[in-house]
């Protein structure tokens, strides 16, 4: 019990953000870090812990892995999917996706935001961080963008 | 951003309007955000994982987001999230360990008493429905009438042998002192259910319960006690919390949503009714095939009564 205790205080938080960027979801992210562990629970007695945390990653993307192929869940993906021979794009990804300006946490706010129409919840959920600031790095980014826009103006 | 409920489009404030009109408007030409980095990693089936790699190979926008949201230090678990994991994995711990003790006899006899039921109902209905010359009398009960008999004896088989925990029976026996006075409650709460007493085992239950609100099975017993007690309401309360507790413990949650049934049955509450025993009948467990009879012969008795 104090190696799971261990194992558990040192890779919850890691095993916990991997799961969220395979699922996409708090909700499911944190039910796929709780099989995780549990796998590790029932297995802890038979396991090498030097391969921890390789082994827990492992165990989530295979969890990972059935809950997409839950037939439902990619039937609703599917249905939702861009025509594969879409190749249209409007200025603004163009715009988007040529800056120099932005940083990493710029670009995906503004993408996010403008590309795939996310309320301000959404995007913070989705990266981690509160609404506010979203709202604060959109605001910058546009700004920074604007500035672009502007200086490349024919 | 949930496939399943598309998002209304934003409210934008004004400024994001005038940045929108000088881009040349928005777009939304790409796969969901969550898709990209399961794609990545090869998590998703073949048929999505197919067209995801195909756009995120042209899709400039879509790598650079990956890129983006790759480099991000993502938040990790909040206090609360860390403390209901770790819950979970006590509570299945907790479970599994119970189960152990006493499933070994459980699980065969409820087989037994599930297959006899079936026979019971099977039985009725074929001498309903192959008696010739005669006309099947609509049943003056709802037709769960029929088979009713095996519910009380699905009960009474539960109160002898009654399952109990290692402590009650081993105080019980005198072989050691009971751990603590809790454990001393649960036994003498057995003991008045196994004789029938079910307002002692309802008292006695109900104290355990206060002092492990988190135990599907102190619950369950609690709720089947109230049932016994025509405490319809309170039978509801305590077996759905049983449910609700038992999580994936499949053995305890059937119980609970079988007499959760029953309850809805006795208590007129037809629809309900029907719909538990539906639920249970999805299920893989020895009480599945009662749950299958049960709405079944539930369904065919709102029939009759529409006729």
């Amino acid at each position: 019990m104090k190696d799971f205790d261990e194992a558990y205080a040192k890779h919850a938080d890691a095993v916990f953000r991997y799961a969220l960027r395979l699922v996409g979801r708090r909700d499911e992210a944190e039910d796929l870090t709780s099989e995780t562990f549990l796998a590790l629970h029932r297995n802890i007695a038979g396991l090498d812990l030097s391969q921890l945390p390789g082994w827990l990653f492992a165990v989530a993307r295979n969890k990972a892995m059935d809950y997409w192929r839950h037939s439902k869940v990619e039937a609703r993906y599917l249905d939702t999917l861009p025509p594969p021979e879409t190749t249209w794009s409007p200025p603004l990804q163009m715009w988007l996706s040529e800056s120099k300006a932005l940083k990493p946490i710029h670009r995906a706010c503004l993408i996010l935001r403008y590309v795939h129409g996310m309320t301000r919840e959404e995007i913070g959920g989705q990266l981690g961080i509160s609404d506010v600031q979203v709202k604060g790095h959109l605001q910058y980014a546009r700004a920074l963008l604007r500035a672009e826009m502007e200086r490349k103006a024919p | 951003m949930s496939p399943e409920q598309p998002a209304p489009w934003p409210d934008y404030e004004p400024d994001e309007v005038a940045f929108l009109e000088a881009g040349g408007g928005p777009g939304r030409s790409c796969p969901a955000p969550e898709l990209l980095f399961p794609a990545q990693e090869g998590a998703l089936p073949a048929r999505l994982q197919s067209r995801i790699a195909a756009h995120l190979e042209h899709c400039g926008l879509c790598q650079d987001l990956l890129l983006a949201t790759t480099d991000l230090p993502a938040a990790g678990l909040t206090r609360i999230e860390r403390d209901r994991i770790r819950s979970r994995i006590a509570g299945s711990d907790r479970s599994e360990s119970r189960g152990q003790s006493w499933r070994w006899w459980l699980r065969p006899a409820l087989l037994l008493t599930a297959a006899g039921t079936l026979a019971l109902v099977a039985g009725l209905w074929t001498v309903r429905t192959v008696t010739p010359g005669v006309t099947p009398a609509v049943p003056a009960q709802p037709a769960i009438a029929l088979a009713a008999p095996s519910v009380p004896s699905v009960l009474r088989f539960e109160r002898a042998p009654l399952p109990a925990e290692n402590d009650a029976l081993l105080w019980r026996s005198g072989r050691v002192e009971a751990v603590d006075e809790t454990s001393r409650e649960l036994a003498r709460a057995h003991e008045a259910y196994r004789r029938g007493d079910f307002a002692a085992a309802s008292h006695g239950f109900g104290l355990v319960a206060k002092l492990r609100q988190d135990d599907p099975l102190v619950h369950l017993y609690l709720g089947v006690s109230e049932l016994h007690r025509h405490r319809f309401s309170e039978a509801v309360l305590e077996l759905s919390t049983a449910q609700r507790l038992a999580g994936r413990d499949r053995t305890i949650s059937s119980e609970a949503a079988w007499h959760l049934g029953y309850v809805f049955h006795r208590n007129g509450e037809r629809e309900r009714a029907i719909a538990t025993f539906e639920d249970l009948c999805r299920g893989t467990t020895v009480r599945s095939a009662l749950g299958c009879a049960a709405a079944l012969e539930l369904s065919r008795g709102a029939q009759d009564a529409r006729r």
